[in-house]
């Protein structure tokens, strides 16, 4: 095959497994901000909890970080998502009953204690220095086939976790679900018990975040505590979800891919874009030029497409909370 | 005798709920003139549209003749019209006196002889003028959320449920303050539950049902009519019935029917009152 | 004694008396505008980065030049920049639900952070070089002077917002806007106006916040988002909308993260020094749960 074509068809693979990737982790959050209501800023702590979890339970045994079980795939990815879980209730539990912002401050200052004790606690995670050689499945079959392969993975729990929240919002739960996003009073009033319900979101959207955690440990077959950078664990997802459509499952999964694209491929021309006009340091800087954009087209949607590119098809209230 | 404030026909609500549908009323000068009827009637829904606190989509509201209909808070207030809601009608964590001098707020000449003036009309405010407003009893934050309201020495004072919450002794007090407050000089539009006490002071009256006019007449007319009793006056809370509303009295005569051109001030109209029962 | 007393209390004030003036402005923003604004440690960095390219620009370089000459034109300018966001990204959504806000004070934190690494870069700067010199009084104090400078620059600017809330309309405008907004409205205060002077007085305290900060560690990048967990949690710990909240907030927080790495017990430090910054995340849950409304009663949620 022509090497440049052969190229391009890795480039579109790897831009589809990122996507796919983080259009799990944006289904997750739409669980619990556009079903529930939640405002969670720590998308991070979960994804991270997610990726070191399989990091740990996957890889050869060594002494740099705790684990090393060599455990199959899927039985460490049902483990890092009942860990997650669990995390979930417990910050649940604390947190659940705080109003929007004050969840958003306290789930921050939760991702950032995870940070914390990921940098701090060397023995467990071998700190700055991360865990490596996560193994990744399909791995050991020939060029371009483990790509591809390990794509079909991602694309394959993609499709499933889909398939599952489309049930949960279709469903009598996901219907509640959505009484208690929008009016919580009168919801109340009919009987329905509020916190077990967003207990349930919360625990949901951790579980799947933590999914697409350890997915991505595979992936990048190398994590560190910048693996959970606030940038591209956390804020990246919201415009993702803001951007492809709230409360939207299609919304998110469009997010996902068009936003990651967005992202990835402005990194190629950037850099270009910035020696033409003489800037030093053009590699480094085309980063924050890059984020600055990303964050300047969310504040554009917020501002005249708060619904996202595929709005919520379901009749929703028409101001929400006082908007 | 000159009229102060006149609601002509308005039609209004919040969203796509309407709750006006062609309410029609006046203040004159001296006047206090009492808004009742039952919950859901639009009474509050009345005086907030008067504020600028919802869109109305017909019929007018004019200030000395003048038509400020859906002008904003902001501007109604620097026309001289004070308004006292229901609930959250002080700052509480400012002190009594700072409460007043931020009813004075767009004033900018010296308030300080009309801050005299409303501690002597409510002398306990002067005890406490530098205790925090939130730690006072109902009552005697009322009396800062009125006297705050008149610290721009108001054309109209407009007032929701005074007495909400209150208790049968602070009701009292309440109504004999809104007297006071009327002999100094204000007219005051004023919307009550407490229908029999409201009446006892009002110089006259208007019954709202369903976001229209019912009945008026002077403050005895409509304590000695029989149906108004019945509705509103009579031994327990009874909830009217919409049958009983519907095969009501006609209503009499209002200005319902005329409408005023937007903009141009309303041709004076003489009011009619109700004949007796 | 004099170990505690130099190394760990006061080095705790100057923390403290740093997220306190950062957390008023914090605080207002939370009670007046209504959102928590994530973008307020960004401010607070872009406002340290221009001071010092103000200080290169100028050749001055001593603490009194500093702090009197350059943080004042260095304050103007970034609430220049404070204004045009709010023109340009939050007056829009004011109607909004706060939630909104909150995220686009989120991108905003990453809009403006990204214009400060594009412009000046990531390398530590610092903004007094050399080694600063040590003052002792009363044979045991030992202070460095620059110690000496902020403190005394937090009591003064603490006491300029005391008396502006205090004794003047604008002031007491702010704090009644803070008790209800819906209010302020009915009763004619300028309610744009008061929006205005919270941002004025948040951006300007945010800025000598940083600039304390920058001259007792270094400047970089990510200063103003470290400082940003402290701060919402000294705002939350005062009482939401309290600015005497914020201010004592801020000391108790600063003072307990200095603190926590004495060895109280034995040899070892309470606290390992890595986990310095859970400390105001665990006093602020603490917070949540045991009181919401702060210690000085702000607005509960």
């Amino acid at each position: 095959m022509d090497p440049v074509l052969y190229g391009y068809m890795l480039y579109v693979i790897s831009l589809l497994t990122m996507g796919g990737l983080y259009a799990i982790l944006t289904l997750g959050l739409n669980v619990q901000w556009g079903f529930t209501g939640l405002f969670n800023a720590g998308i991070a702590g979960f994804f991270g909890i997610g990726a070191y979890t399989a990091a740990f339970l996957t890889t050869s045994p060594d002494s740099s970080h705790i684990g090393g079980l060599e455990f199959p795939y899927v039985v460490s990815w049902l483990v890092a998502m009942v860990i997650a879980g669990v995390i979930a209730f417990l910050v649940g539990k604390v947190c659940l009953q705080l109003r929007s912002d004050y969840l958003a401050i306290a789930t921050i200052g939760i991702a950032e204690i995870f940070r914390l004790i990921v940098n701090n606690e060397l023995w467990a995670t071998n700190g700055a220095r991360g865990v490596s050689e996560i193994p990744r499945p399909f791995e050991s079959w020939p060029e371009p086939y483990n790509q591809f392969a390990f794509l079909a993975v991602v694309l394959i729990t993609l499709s499933l976790v889909y398939w599952m929240t489309e049930i949960a919002r279709n469903s009598p739960w996901g219907r509640v679900m959505t009484a208690i996003r929008d009016n919580e009073t009168s919801a109340k009033a009919a009987g329905k018990n509020i916190e077990t319900f967003r207990m349930e979101g919360f625990v949901i959207g951790a579980m799947v975040m933590a999914l697409a955690g350890a997915l991505m440990a595979h992936y990048l077959k190398f994590i560190n505590p910048g693996t959970l950078d606030p940038l591209l664990a956390t804020f990246i997802v919201f415009v993702m979800l803001i951007i492809g459509g709230s409360a939207n499952n299609k919304g998110a999964v469009l997010g996902a891919f068009l936003i990651w694209t967005i992202w990835s491929a402005t990194e190629l021309y950037a850099a270009d874009l910035l020696s033409l006009f003489n800037v030093e340091d053009a590699g480094i800087r085309s980063a924050y030029v890059r984020i600055f954009l990303i964050g300047l087209l969310l504040q554009i949607f917020l501002q005249k497409f708060p619904q996202g590119i595929l709005p919520e098809k379901r009749p929703s209230s028409p101001t929400k909370n006082g908007a | 005798m000159s009229r102060v404030l006149e609601l002509d026909n308005v039609v209004g609500g919040y969203g796509d709920t309407q709750i006006l549908h062609g309410v029609s009323m006046h203040v004159d000068a001296g006047e206090i003139v009492v808004i009742i009827g039952p919950n859901g009637a639009g009474k509050s829904t009345a005086m907030k549209a008067v504020f600028g606190l919802l869109k109305l989509t017909g019929g007018d509201v004019l200030l000395d003749g003048k038509a400020i209909t859906n002008t904003p808070p902001e501007k109604v207030v620097r026309y001289g019209v004070c308004y006292v809601p229901q609930t959250g009608n002080v700052f509480p964590s400012l002190s009594v006196q700072e409460n007043l001098e931020m009813g004075a707020y767009v004033r900018d000449d010296d308030f300080t002889p009309r801050l005299q003036e409303i501690y002597e009309m409510f002398p306990p405010l002067y005890e406490k003028r530098s205790q925090a407003a939130g730690t006072l009893s109902g009552g005697q934050r009322q009396m800062v959320a009125m006297g705050k309201a008149l610290m721009l020495e108001p054309k109209i004072l407009l007032l929701d449920e005074p007495t909400a919450g209150l208790s049968p002794k602070f009701r009292g007090e309440i109504f004999e303050t809104v007297k006071l407050i009327n002999k100094s000089g204000t007219p005051i539009l004023m919307v009550e539950q407490n229908a029999k006490q409201a009446l006892g002071i009002a110089t006259r009256g208007y019954v709202l049902v369903d976001g229209k006019n019912r009945f008026e007449g002077t403050g005895n007319e409509l304590l000695n009519d029989p149906e108004v009793a019945e509705m509103f006056l009579g031994g327990g809370k009874q909830q009217v019935s919409l049958e009983k509303v519907a095969v009501a009295k006609p209503v009499t005569r209002k200005s319902a029917a005329r409408k005023s051109p937007t903009g141009k001030p309303a041709a004076k109209k003489r009011s009619r009152k109700k004949s007796g029962a | 004694m004099a170990e505690f007393i130099n190394f760990y209390l006061i080095p705790g004030i100057v923390l403290g008396s740093i997220y306190a003036l950062g957390a008023i402005g914090v605080t207002l923003t939370f009670g007046i505008l209504r959102f928590a604004n994530f973008a307020h440690g960004e401010i607070m960095t872009l406002g340290v980065y221009i001071t010092w390219s103000l200080i290169q620009l100028s050749g001055f370089n001593s603490m009194v030049h500093i702090f009197l000459l350059i943080m004042p034109v260095s304050m103007l300018l970034t609430i220049l920049a404070a204004l045009l966001i709010d023109r340009g990204f939050y007056k829009p959504l004011r109607a909004s639900h706060t939630i909104i806000l909150v995220i686009a004070s989120f991108g905003m934190m990453l809009m403006v952070r990204s214009v400060t690494q594009f412009y000046w870069g990531v390398q530590l700067k610092t903004v007094l070089p050399g080694i600063q010199p040590r003052m002792t009084f009363f044979d045991f104090l030992n202070i460095s002077a620059k110690h000496i400078w902020i403190i005394c620059g937090a009591l003064v600017l603490m006491y300029a917002v005391h008396y502006l809330l205090t004794y003047t309309k604008i002031g007491k405008a702010m704090r009644a806007m803070s008790d209800s907004p819906e209010l302020a409205r009915l009763t004619g205060i300028d309610t744009e106006r008061v929006v205005l002077a919270t941002w004025i007085i948040g951006t300007a305290l945010a800025v000598a916040a940083g600039v304390f900060l920058a001259v007792d560690t270094q400047v970089e990048t990510m200063m103003g988002f470290n400082l940003l967990l402290p701060m919402f949690a000294a705002a939350i710990l005062g009482g939401v909308g309290k600015p005497y909240g914020a201010m004592a907030g801020g000391l108790i927080i600063g003072i307990a993260e200095e603190l926590s790495s004495y060895p109280w017990i034995g040899d070892q430090a309470l606290l390992s020094p890595g986990y310095k910054q859970g400390i105001a995340f665990a006093i602020m849950i603490l917070m949540l749960l045991w009181r919401p409304t702060g210690l000085f009663r702000g607005r509960s949620f």
